[in-house]
């Protein structure tokens, strides 16, 4: 009974809260929820949405088509695993390339200056002919020198880069291969990544979330929207002969970024396939995961701002989509937060009784986004009853994206933008990021 | 031999036969003519088995006589020099006078006190002993392993071997009496040298190469890796190669400074086999036998340990002292 009332009180209280905003208010300080959160990951994304889903039921024949041709020509497929200290996930991403209904596949995997037993593992499962090619540099050269290395040798009509602690769903490197059939001129094709260690603590569990909630969906979207830009490290597929005319990839914070850019630049359609599921494995502790997305986030100032200028300026190798997709990367990511950080210190020092009120305002409409983004997602996922559990963390979610999120980010920015933090970071050796930053890369 | 006129000098007040003649028919000189002999005869293979019939004489007069090499014939030896060496008591302009006079002495001192109640002896085995015993008493010396290319493994005992025919016989009986005598005591061994033997014919001259993991054949290609860190192309070095430069195949620039633009973070092989080529990292090695032909995998050599061996003073009471009381039981 004392429960009973306490709730009620609560529920009381928080109506009478909400009576003291008019729609004055809330346009003057947050028009930028209504004008453009709500309109980009509501409406946009919704219609989008339902809008890739029906063309891919309309045109399913078209897809069983492009399905039948690719098992028709049934080309080699390249699957090419970097990584540096990853011998003790080998076994596991041996098991799963054994398991996938495509069969025609040559594992190529690289050790980028490994310090632990990676060499002798990878040695062990090339000699009984698990792994095809086995490469090992004795001296550490990021990730991106890694991957060409293995370019390099690689065979296969298409590469299909993978992280060493990922592992496919049987049929996920069949799907990942068909859009290259469906449509002409791809360049490249992401898959969708589901996260693995969902339950290893609550920050892998916020991640789960995020992965299908915005990441997975919002992929589907952009990718209708002929907008994508990311293709994840962990999972995609490109022709090898594209690769080598580029000469693989270069060296930054991240592999996905920068190559699905130059793809893009070159004139090549880049897609999602969500049908294409890889399980990855995502860092366990806050900590580490601040430091995954830091390194993310630089990559927006390095590439956008920086490396790929270029796109903004309208020459004659302009292109609208891919100025689009920058903008659209940029604005959301970029300026908003900078305007949400202005506006909540403006709050702060105007009327700081009035974020009382704000606060749980603002908590309330994207607690409703994140309903919604989350009933979006029971209609895409296959595993729907995981997710149907998953229910109670969505009061988490806008902390986790508006607060955690805005704020690693914006902390990333602004150490990239004056102190070139990506150029210091260590998940690249200091020899290239030395070179990298000489030739302004 | 009565039909050679023994050629015999005086010198320090010994008797020194100047075996000539006798090398030339490969005929042994009577002990009695001279305390000691002078090899003066240039032709290295009848040196070499005259020096071997000494060694297998039955006639301790002979067998222990000290045998020394004219000096000038060094050049004549060529690559036998250390086994004729070994065969003798060296050459004689090394050696002091006064130690040739002691070795004489001592020798027929030996011969004087044993000669006599010696039987002769039932195995091949344990007159090979007896000459071991003789002889390293006298010249109070070791059996030491020598390294030398006509030997089977590359280890020789010159000695012991000069009792056999052929390398191989020599290798198996060689080492099987030191290492029974050995084991009875008679002889203390030492550590020398460990030696990896071809599995079928027991030969240490074998031919390591790296080789294809596929298709086995051992026509590679190695080429180092190449990491150019501006634009992390990686490559073997045939890709940057432009001329006498280095050039990057991806941004077309001048390598430079190994270490500042780039590094070589390993190495390729390529099989030149046309229906392999297979690029690989690892190559496993193959031995192949100098002798036999056979090849064979590492892990299959034979492993054998080389010793070095000195009398023993049970093997002393027992081969020059009581022979006569014990008999002889070998296993």
């Amino acid at each position: 009974m004392v429960n009973l009332s306490i709730m009620a009180d609560f529920w009381e209280g928080y109506f009478r809260m909400l009576q003291q905003l008019d729609w004055e208010t809330i346009m003057k300080w947050g028009w930028f929820i209504l004008l453009l959160d709500i309109p980009r990951y509501v409406i946009v994304e919704g219609l989008a949405l339902i809008w890739s889903r029906s063309r891919r039921l309309i045109t399913r024949k078209k897809w069983k088509q492009a399905r039948q041709i690719l098992w028709t020509e049934y080309p080699l497929v390249t699957v090419l695993v970097p990584g540096h200290n990853e011998g003790r996930h080998l076994s596991k991403l041996v098991a799963s390339m054994k398991k996938q209904t495509y069969k025609h596949i040559e594992l190529v995997v690289v050790d980028d200056g490994s310090t632990d037993n990676t060499a002798i593992i990878g040695q062990s499962f090339e000699k009984k002919g698990d792994i095809d090619i086995f490469l090992r540099c004795d001296e550490r050269g990021g990730k991106a020198s890694a991957a060409n290395l293995g370019l390099r040798y690689a065979k296969g009509k298409f590469i299909v880069h993978l992280d060493a602690d990922s592992s496919l769903a049987p049929d996920a490197l069949e799907k990942i291969l068909i859009p290259f059939y469906r449509y002409p001129h791809v360049g490249a094709v992401g898959g969708n990544l589901v996260v693995r260690n969902e339950s290893d603590s609550l920050t892998t569990t916020m991640q789960y979330m995020e992965y299908i909630q915005s990441i997975s969906v919002g992929r589907i979207v952009l990718s209708k929207l002929g907008l994508y830009k990311i293709v994840s490290g962990a999972f995609g597929a490109f022709p090898r002969k594209l690769l080598d005319r580029m000469g693989g990839w270069d060296i930054g914070p991240g592999l996905d970024g920068d190559i699905t850019v130059k793809i893009r630049k070159l004139g090549y359609k880049v897609l999602f396939e969500e049908n294409a599921v890889c399980m990855t494995h995502v860092p366990t502790t806050w900590k580490a995961l601040t430091k995954q997305r830091r390194r993310w986030s630089r990559s927006l100032i390095r590439f956008r701002l920086r490396k790929h200028i270029d796109v903004w300026v309208p020459d004659k190798h302009f292109s609208w989509l891919n100025f689009v997709a920058f903008f659209e990367n940029v604005f959301f990511g970029f300026v908003l937060d900078f305007m949400w950080i202005f506006y909540t210190l403006k709050i702060l020092i105007v009327a700081p009784a009035f974020l009382l009120v704000w606060f749980p305002f603002k908590y309330t409409v994207y607690l409703g986004i994140a309903i919604l983004q989350y009933i979006c997602s029971l209609f895409i996922i296959k595993d729907r009853s995981k997710m149907l559990k998953m229910c109670i963390y969505i009061p988490l979610v806008p902390l986790y994206m508006g607060y955690y999120m805005r704020l690693v980010r914006t902390v990333a920015y602004i150490g990239e933008m004056f102190f070139y933090e990506s150029y210091k970071d260590i998940w690249n050796p200091a020899k290239t990021s030395k070179k990298a930053k000489e030739f302004g890369l | 031999m009565s039909e050679i006129k023994p050629h015999v000098v005086e010198m320090y007040g010994k008797r020194i036969l100047l075996l000539n003649n006798f090398i030339e028919d490969c005929i042994l000189p009577n002990p009695l003519i001279a305390d000691v002999w002078l090899v003066n005869h240039q032709e290295r293979s009848k040196v070499r088995k005259f020096l071997r019939s000494v060694v297998r004489s039955h006639d301790m007069r002979v067998y222990l006589k000290p045998i020394y090499l004219e000096d000038n014939l060094r050049p004549f030896f060529m690559d036998d020099e250390r086994v004729m060496q070994r065969l003798s008591d060296g050459f004689f302009g090394n050696t002091d006078p006064l130690q040739i006079a002691t070795l004489t002495d001592q020798v027929a001192y030996f011969i004087e006190k044993h000669r006599h109640g010696r039987k002769e002896k039932a195995s091949q085995q344990e007159q090979i002993l007896q000459y071991i015993f003789d002889y390293n008493y006298t010249r109070r010396s070791k059996i030491v392993p020598m390294r030398l290319h006509q030997s089977l493994t590359g280890y020789a005992y010159p000695r012991i071997d000069s009792f056999f025919f052929n390398r191989s016989d020599a290798y198996l009986n060689s080492r099987n009496i030191l290492k029974e005598a050995e084991e009875q005591g008679y002889l203390k061994r030492t550590y020398f040298d460990t030696q990896h033997l071809c599995k079928s014919c027991s030969s240490g001259f074998l031919n390591y190469h790296e080789v294809c993991p596929k298709c086995h054949e051992h026509d590679l290609k190695a080429s180092n890796l190449i990491h150019h860190f501006r634009c992390a192309y990686v490559g073997p070095e045939t890709d940057f190669v432009a001329h006498d430069k280095l050039v990057c195949p991806k941004c077309s620039v001048q390598l430079k400074n190994v270490g500042v633009d780039y590094d070589k973070p390993g190495k390729m092989f390529t099989c030149n086999n046309q229906r392999c080529n297979h690029q690989f990292q690892e190559a496993p090695i193959q031995v192949g036998c100098v002798d036999c032909g056979t090849e064979q995998e590492t892990y299959e050599l034979v492993v054998k340990k080389v010793y070095q061996y000195e009398l023993s003073e049970k093997g002393i009471q027992r081969f020059l002292f009581r022979e006569e009381q014990v008999s002889l039981q070998h296993g």
